[in-house]
């Protein structure tokens, strides 16, 4: 979203008592306003039902009890067919591309600027590294909301697949190289 | 008919087709295959926000 930050509206937290933890029922999503209806609405309307579902896993942040933010992670594939012929090689006898997809990342409005996109972000990024233990991913993957988000995004090694396009990848390599470099 | 959470379900999973031109898709792969060291910025962010990821360093 790009509402400008109006001074004095928005509210500094501490975040060392932030926690990023799953979803579950007891927690209050009616008040989850992020000013942007889309990822709003889903988080109000679906996200319960498809983490429940197991067809998207929704990890939130809770700051005082609240939740202020929340991502959603779903398995995703590239088809083989979708790439050129003289490529088929490299998948081997694999068809398709194994990647996890970054659905949607939110934050409360009234607390963007605290970086608690930057907190979901890492956790996506442990989560994805924990899930490619067990089962073979190439990236991470994501669709940007606009042109700004994916430059910053940009900056963040994601790369787009289709130039001009919105649709980015991180590769599982740079964020495992990422997270041992600097893990406590 | 699906109903509308179950539309909702299909349509998390089945995203529009992408066409690649080929040097896109050589550039995916090239990147899985070598992958890119992190950015300044990314690892500025992970060292401030790394312990959300979970992970400790191996010993």
């Amino acid at each position: 979203m790009n509402l400008g930050v109006l001074p004095g509206l928005r509210k500094q937290i501490d975040l060392s008592r932030l926690e990023i933890k799953p979803l579950d029922s007891s927690m209050n999503r009616a008040a989850f306003c992020c000013c942007e209806p889309e990822l709003c609405d889903f988080f109000r309307d679906y996200a319960e039902f498809h983490h429940n579902d197991y067809s998207a896993r929704v990890h939130v942040a809770v700051y005082d009890g609240e939740v202020v933010g929340y991502y959603w992670l779903i398995a995703q594939s590239h088809l083989a067919g979708m790439f050129s012929s003289d490529l088929e090689p490299k998948f081997e006898r694999i068809a398709f591309a194994p990647c996890i997809y970054l659905g949607m990342i939110a934050v409360k409005w009234s607390l963007q600027g605290n970086k608690i996109g930057y907190a979901l972000m890492m956790h996506a990024f442990g989560q994805t590294l924990k899930a490619a233990e067990h089962v073979g991913v190439y990236a991470l993957t994501l669709e940007a909301i606009d042109e700004s988000k994916a430059k910053t995004y940009e900056k963040w090694n994601f790369q787009r697949f289709v130039d001009g396009k919105l649709d980015m990848y991180i590769p599982l390599g740079t964020i495992r190289r990422l997270l041992n470099e600097t893990a406590a | 008919m699906l109903s509308r959470r179950e539309h909702q379900a299909w349509s998390l999973t089945n995203h529009e087709n992408r066409e690649y031109r080929s040097d896109e898709e050589r550039r995916f792969f090239d990147a899985i295959r070598n992958p890119p060291e992190p950015t300044e910025e990314l690892k500025e962010i992970a060292r401030e926000f790394g312990r959300f990821a979970g992970l400790k360093k191996a010993d």
